[in-house]
């Protein structure tokens, strides 16, 4: 399985604070272990087919894109980016 | 407020109303305007509303995609709060209910009834509408990375390289 960060994505984490680089970078190594383990808590995203969210805090989640596969059919992700995702417990 | 554009779609965040009734709230003792009453059911048919046409005018590449994200997280994060300053809100009303019940005021007992009512009404809308406007923001990402060049990062199998290619 092979991951691609966006432009978008690196701009982000490089603007981001060295924490939350922490909490992205913890992430994207549970990620690419694998991405369907539990704790990455990997979710569609309804109505949009191909793409995912990853959580990285109760407050925070990636998102993800899955495309062609490459020509070794090995899937491949797209890293969009992350942002504020409040998990709800009312 | 952050509702300059999002307004174009029937999604304000209900701030200035949800101000008005608590500080009329807080007395406990004023009558509350019929529109106030029905603000928060209207409110919600009209965001859930805007939430549907923004995400149609974003498929139809016809929505400024960074702005309405923007906006609809400051509104979401806005909302939040007032949750927050509602539920202190009712839970005042709920002791000055209980001190009207002592005193046996029965007109006083229903004026405090209505605004518990109303500020329950506004916190159920708001449960709904938080996290269909929290879903609506990550579709909106979605549809604007659909449209977006990636870049010509490589692809990586191995997250500490990944991790090295980020932050060199």
């Amino acid at each position: 399985m092979l991951f691609k960060p966006t432009r978008r994505f690196r701009e982000q984490v490089l603007a981001d604070s060295k924490t939350s680089q922490k909490r992205i970078f913890r992430t994207l190594k549970k990620l690419v272990r694998d991405p369907w383990a539990p704790g990455v808590n990997l979710e569609p995203i309804t109505g949009r087919k191909g793409f995912w969210t990853a959580r990285v805090t109760l407050g925070c989640r990636l998102l993800l894109r899955e495309v062609e596969p490459d020509e070794k059919k090995q899937r491949v992700f797209h890293i969009i980016g992350y942002g504020t995702h409040e998990e709800i417990y009312w | 407020m952050p509702t300059l554009y999002l307004e174009q779609f029937g999604i304000s965040s209900p701030a200035a109303v949800l101000v008005h009734e608590q500080e009329e709230s807080r007395q406990w003792e004023i009558e509350q305007p019929a529109e106030i009453q029905s603000m928060p059911q209207q409110w919600f048919r009209e965001a859930m509303g805007g939430v549907r046409k923004l995400l149609s005018d974003a498929d139809a590449g016809a929505a400024d995609l960074d702005k309405a994200i923007a906006e609809l997280e400051a509104v979401e994060t806005e909302i939040r709060r007032l949750y927050t300053e509602t539920m202190g809100v009712k839970r005042e009303g709920e002791i000055v209910r209980a001190k009207v019940v002592r005193q046996q005021d029965r007109e006083a007992v229903q004026r405090v009834n209505r605004n518990i009512n109303l500020a329950q009404q506004w916190l159920d809308a708001a449960k709904a509408v938080i996290p269909a406007l929290r879903d609506a923001r990550w579709q909106l990402m979605a549809i604007r990375a659909e449209s977006e060049d990636p870049g010509d990062a490589p692809a990586f199998d191995n997250a500490d390289d990944l991790i090295s290619y980020l932050v060199s």
